[in-house]
């Protein structure tokens, strides 16, 4: 299961003013930790505990580890449509499979557990001039990611405008379990092809990360750790801030990614129905570009009123696989005391299709690429949280909790036969929690 | 969408800002909740959300802001 | 508000430049106790320190500064720490947990960090015997501490011999 890292960039101004704003604080180390507790209707749950660790001298001179630790499981769409009849999708070599029930849509089940660590280093170099450097690592059961990055921030105007221009590079190499699956083979053709050969490398659809079906895994690259596919992004930031008042800041960053190599999900196939009922008749192994270059617009405006404050943000995403995106975010914390605040969020966020999502293949057509999966589909999602913290000493303990609805089209015009019967976006409901807190150390 | 943009650097490219603010002037924008990114655990975890079930990723990146600290 | 800042901005261009032995602006401005005129600590040398309680560097130079006070006060050093807080609370609670050992005044409206050309916080200003600007500097780090009190030692030591 790939749950992909994402190198976060830490703000750099964490390094000269996060830890003031209270009364006098002595250390400049601090220990910030959470734990998110994330749970999918009938899908995913995710317990992910997380720690910050940050040293230095407070102002010129931050080093911070970041340290997460992952632990999924639950069932995820494997991009097969729901249909009239039930589904069974066998295991390799007669090992343990899963069934479908009618009018269900197909998900798989998994567990993985991650773990990522990463530091940032950052220095004033001048008193205009700051750096930042950042190396991440993370792995997974069947993933592996090493990325880190470079930026710089300069002041200028007495530090009303800041600045910054980063850079980043990011190595990913996936060995999916069960081998690396033909790009847009039919499991009957693929079958066909194992069978003439005997090889077990040809992976079917089952539930195989249990580390018993090892021994029905003839592929040696199993073992090898830099074995498998890999995947390159390498990114670039430029970005402005700008001081407008004494109450108002603002954010303005462009950002290009450019990601290269492996980029299907290996577990994701499409149902191959037929042209007339609409019936399925065969899976298909998902294909995606192994190119993909996107373009990011960011703005952000931070506000505090008598009392209280509020962020509000737009991100204007557009890449090369037909997918544009936009993203709203308000956030507003109000301060009934000077020790509580309470802090409600809302998030909007709408997506376009990639050009290549199909949510279902029909037998005749032939593709180039093709994904079923709904996260490329186009989609809405909606994210409401609550966040409560308490600042006791130089110390806070904070507890939010939030629900998420994404949304896509359900009965999308190209439904044809019996999967005019059937939701082809089934509604994701999701609430997570996290109880955090944050101290001096 | 350009329209916006275009207003934004417009905003940028004025070279000055709507009030001078003096370096004694800056302690609300010194406080951690005044910060792009008021809180860096909760920001990391909602972004390996959001990178986990859409499509879309990055935009935030690094910022400025904050005191006239030195 | 708009006129205030354009009034300030006037005065700034009428206002002599604070550069390096330039006579210091002299000021009033209320203290802890009764108003503080560093007209009156002419004779002495004045350390004239700009701060407020939401700078760290600040929180760092304080007990610095009661340090200083304590060994050269009697060789006729003056710490005068001039507050820029725009809520007087904060600033008190700073006094409360720091407790400075040397004059603090109180200058909300900006109006002597204006004329001192304050670039950025803390922003520290040396003031020799006869009331001239010997030195200014901007930010307040541990590897500051000793030229710092260098600056100062030698100044108090002129005085010395008449």
């Amino acid at each position: 299961m790939q749950l992909k890292e994402k190198p976060v960039r830490q703000a750099l101004a964490l390094a000269t003013c996060a830890l003031l704003g209270g009364p006098a604080a002595a250390s400049e180390t601090r220990v910030d930790g959470s734990v998110l507790f994330y749970s999918e209707e009938d899908r995913v749950n995710v317990v992910e505990p997380v720690v910050f660790y940050t040293t230095g001298d407070g102002a010129d001179d931050v080093t911070t580890v970041r340290l997460v630790y992952d632990s999924l499981s639950g069932a995820s769409p494997n991009g097969a449509v729901a249909t009239s009849t039930t589904q069974t999708f066998t295991g390799a070599s007669g090992g343990s499979g899963y069934t479908t029930p009618a009018n269900e849509q197909p998900l798989r089940d998994f567990s993985d557990t991650r773990v990522a660590v990463g530091v940032d280093w950052d220095r004033r170099l001048s008193p205009t001039l700051r750096r930042a450097t950042s190396v991440n690592f993370s792995r997974e059961e069947d993933y592996l990611s090493l990325g880190g990055n470079l930026s710089f921030a300069r002041d200028f105007n007495q530090k009303l405008t800041t600045v910054v221009f980063g850079a980043g590079i990011s190595v990913d190499q996936v060995q999916p379990s069960g081998g690396t699956p033909p790009e847009l083979m039919t499991f009957t053709e693929a079958a066909t092809l194992s069978a003439a050969s005997g090889d077990a490398r040809v992976r079917d659809d089952d539930d195989d990360d249990d580390d018993d079906d090892d021994d029905d895994h003839d592929d040696d690259d199993d073992d090898d750790l830099f074995s498998g596919e890999s995947k390159r992004v390498y990114d670039v930031l430029v970005g402005i801030t700008q001081v407008l008042s004494r109450r108002t800041l603002l954010q303005l960053n462009l950002s290009r990614s450019q990601s290269t190599g492996y980029l299907n999900d290996p577990y994701k196939i499409l149902s191959l129905v037929d042209p007339d009922t609409g019936q399925t008749l065969d899976y298909v192994y998902e294909k995606r570009p192994s190119e993909r270059t996107a373009d990011v617009v960011f703005v952000k405006l931070a506000h505090h009123f008598e009392r209280d404050v509020a962020h509000l943000s737009y991100r204007y995403f557009t890449d090369d696989w037909g997918i544009d995106s936009q993203t709203i975010d308000l956030t507003y914390r109000w301060q009934p005391t000077e020790r509580l605040y309470i802090e409600p969020q809302y998030r909007w966020y709408q997506q376009t299709a990639a050009d290549f999502f199909r949510y279902f293949l029909v037998q005749g057509e032939s593709v180039s690429e093709a994904s079923a999966d709904l996260r490329l589909g186009e989609m809405t999602s909606n994210t409401v949280a609550l966040k409560v913290g308490f600042r006791i000493g130089e110390s806070e303990l904070n507890f939010r909790a939030a629900s998420m609805q994404q949304e896509g089209e359900s009965r999308p015009a190209e439904a044809f036969g019996v999967l005019r019967d059937q939701d082809l976006y089934p509604t994701l409901n999701a609430t997570f929690y996290t109880v955090g807190f944050s101290t001096p150390w | 969408m350009m329209t916006r943009l275009a207003l934004v650097l417009a905003v940028f490219t004025s070279g000055c800002t709507f009030e001078p603010v003096r370096p004694w002037e800056r302690d609300l924008l010194a406080k951690p909740e005044m910060q792009l990114v008021p809180d860096p655990l909760e920001h990391y975890l909602d972004e390996h959300i959001d990178f986990s079930k859409e499509s879309s990723f990055g935009g935030q990146g690094l910022g400025g802001g904050g005191c006239g600290c030195n | 508000m708009h006129i205030r800042t354009a009034l300030l901005s006037l005065m700034l261009l009428v206002a002599p430049v604070v550069g390096a032995d330039e006579a210091a602006p002299d000021f009033t401005l209320p203290g802890q106790s009764g108003p503080v005129t560093l007209a009156d600590l002419r004779g002495k040398v004045v350390y004239l320190d700009f701060w407020a309680s939401w700078c760290g560097p600040c929180r760092q130079s304080f007990p610095w500064m009661n340090e200083v006070q304590r060994r050269y006060g009697d060789q006729g050093l003056a710490i005068v720490a001039v507050n820029l807080d725009q809520e007087p609370e904060l600033a008190a609670r700073f006094i409360d947990h720091t407790k400075p050992e040397f004059t603090i005044a109180y200058d909300a409206e900006g109006a002597v960090a204006e004329r001192y050309q304050v670039q950025g916080m803390p922003s520290s200003y040396v003031i020799d015997r006869e009331g001239r600007l010997h030195a200014r500097h901007v930010g307040f780090r541990d590897k500051d501490r000793a030229a710092l009190e260098r600056t100062l030692r030698d100044l108090l030591n002129d005085g010395a011999h008449p």
